[in-house]
């Protein structure tokens, strides 16, 4: 059985192995994205600088102020005098929020009419914006309630405790960083074999290796084998850096998803053998391939969430291996589910290898032309 | 008589409108020094590549040795070894994993392999350069492992395309020495070349122009059919008529 293919690895592990800068900048990449992504990347936005405009002037406008103060959603810059002012701050950048108490606040508050409080918020960025919009109502209801609650002498009828689970701190790197794993193989893994094809023909190798008896199969399989090993060092130093420098949680079987990252792994470098087969120069393969890696950035749900996307582009999504292997990630490292859970996802993501490693082969020609 | 090891018939190869190789007829008898000459775009690769099975034939059929190369391309390549015009061995491997990958894609393992490889090397005097990168070896040296490489699985049949271009003297001597050992033992060997000293070193030639046969038999005979005194006189004549 494939007797060519023994040859054609050990030559590719050989020269994979003498390439030192491909396979420090393999192995480096990750780190410094998981350090990146990990540290910079932060989707749960605090502290947003806040100016204030406080007509009132009283204890009461002071306390309210403060109570937003104490979300951590505001961060106060300064004080400003009219509104203009304020106008300007947000317009300007200074700040991205403002506090408007206006002079009848406390008067209104007394008489058990309702005081109004303007929350001014720059929502250009909505990711930033979101989360400050969240906060101010929640200052409003809390107060609300305990007025409430005081003038009719009784306790609040309902009360809903939310237990988020399997990320209880709702922390972003235990959400990042298995993702992180799919998405640096998936670079990494495509470019690689991208590569492969075009660079033994530009060298003008693969004249010469065309004319031997080896199979197409032989030949792809060969050239994919060594770099699986290279996924799988990939993937233990972003977990690995996950768990002891981001804290992030591996709950469930590590084997378990070792054994499927090798179906994900495969299918992700046979992808980057069609590439391969489709152009004729390496550049052109290095192009195909970042145009290949957005959309797996975008619609795999790495950074946004799927549910939110349009029908037609939630069903693009799963055409792309990382989406199902995303979900396998964050449900054994995040859940600590098992294979009865996950069984689906595998035999998509096997159906993807065995597909792709065929379209390579049957695209692949032992000719010149 | 013994079938030849390379028969053609008709052998025409175009790409596109431009007819690279015209109806192209030979045979060449096992154990031949066949050489290909022409000037540059006389259709010699083309109709080397097309006897490797790297091109599919437009028109007519070629047999190597006894194999038709339009229909079994794949069965050719255990029986022939080729040397193409553009260095095609690995420069990042050293000369000895070279040989070994080869050796192993050919399907020589365990002792045989290291036999084999150790008669090759002897063979072609490789032995101290095994280790080197072959990105380190000259022109010469890289020639000879090129060869070397090819005829590692002993096939009866071996293609070189301009095996010596930029190749100094000394070396290229030595390659012929190696050559004519070849074909004193059996294999034929169809050669191009571009250097008259070497064509005169060929048993047959065959002279191309413009994808046409212009002329084959022994070097002088070649030469009289062009219509110069030496086969250099009759090449300069082919190659101005060609480009007039």
């Amino acid at each position: 059985m494939m007797p060519h293919f023994w040859p054609m690895f050990r030559k590719e592990f050989i020269q994979m192995r003498r390439d030192r800068l491909t396979l420090t900048i393999m192995i480096g990449l990750p780190i410094v994205q998981l350090l990146l992504f990990g540290y910079a990347i932060q989707t749960d936005v605090r502290n947003l600088p806040t100016v204030v405009l406080d007509e009132s002037q009283t204890p009461e406008s002071r306390d309210l102020i403060a109570a937003f103060q104490n979300t951590g959603n505001f961060l106060l810059v300064g004080r400003v005098a009219g509104r203009p002012a304020l106008d300007r701050a947000i317009a300007q950048g200074d700040a991205q929020a403002g506090i408007i108490v206006p002079y009848d606040y406390p008067r209104r508050l007394v008489r058990g009419e309702t005081a109004t409080v303007q929350v001014i918020v720059d929502a250009a960025d909505p990711l930033s914006s979101q989360a400050a919009i969240a906060a101010a109502t929640g200052v409003a209801q809390v107060r609300n309630l305990r007025i409430l609650s005081r003038e009719a002498g009784r306790v609040p009828p309902i009360d809903a405790r939310v237990r988020p689970r399997y990320n209880p701190g709702l922390r972003s790197p235990n959400y990042i960083v298995p993702g992180l794993v799919g998405v640096i193989l998936t670079i990494t893994m495509v470019l690689i074999t991208a590569m492969a094809i075009v660079r033994e023909r530009e060298r003008g190798t693969l004249e010469q290796l065309i004319v031997t008896p080896i199979t197409k199969t032989e030949l792809m399989l060969g050239k994919i084998a060594p770099y699986i090993g290279v996924g799988m060092v990939q993937m233990t130093a972003v977990l690995l850096v996950g768990r002891f420098v981001f804290d992030v949680p591996l709950t469930g079987n590590v084997a378990l998803l070792y054994a499927i990252a090798l179906l994900f792994v495969i299918a992700s470098l046979a992808f980057g053998l069609v590439i391969s087969t489709l152009v004729r120069t390496q550049q052109q393969a290095m192009q195909v391939s970042f145009f290949f890696v957005l959309p797996n950035i975008l619609l795999s749900g790495f950074m946004f969430p799927r549910q939110a996307m349009p029908l037609v582009f939630q069903w693009v999504g799963l055409l792309l291996p990382l989406t199902h292997f995303l979900k396998i990630l964050r449900g054994i490292l995040l859940k600590g589910v098992g294979i009865e859970a996950l069984w689906h996802e595998v035999i998509v993501l096997a159906g993807f290898a065995t597909v792709l490693i065929a379209v390579a082969v049957r695209r692949f020609h032992k000719t010149l032309d | 008589m013994t079938p030849p090891a390379i028969e053609t018939h008709e052998l025409t190869r175009r790409f596109g409108p431009q007819v690279a190789v015209d109806r192209l007829t030979l045979a060449i008898a096992p154990g031949e020094v066949f050489g290909l000459l022409g000037p540059n775009g006389s259709g010699k690769t083309t109709t080397i590549r097309m006897l490797c099975g790297l091109l599919e034939p437009s028109a007519g059929w070629a047999l190597v040795a006894g194999i038709d190369v339009a229909a079994a391309p794949e069965q050719i390549k255990r029986r022939i070894g080729y040397m193409s015009q553009r260095f095609g061995l690995y420069e990042d491997l050293t000369a000895a994993e070279n040989l070994d990958f080869y050796a192993g894609i050919y399907g020589l393992n365990g002792a045989a392999r290291t036999t084999r490889i150790a008669a090759v090397v002897d063979f072609i005097g490789l032995r101290g350069r095994l280790g080197q990168l072959v990105a380190e070896l000259s022109g010469g040296w890289k020639q000879r492992l090129a060869l070397a490489c090819a005829f590692l699985h002993e096939p009866p049949v071996l293609f070189l395309d301009e095996p010596t271009a930029g190749v100094d003297p000394a070396a290229r001597r030595n390659f012929w020495r190696a050559i004519h050992a070849l074909a004193d033992g059996g294999t034929t060997i169809v050669i191009t070349t571009h250097y008259m000293d070497e064509a005169e070193r060929c048993g047959r030639l065959a002279m191309l122009s413009g994808g046409r046969l212009i002329a084959m038999g022994a070097p002088h005979e070649v030469a009289a059919q062009v219509g110069g005194q030496t086969l250099e006189d009759a090449f300069i004549l082919l190659q101005e008529r060609d480009e007039r």
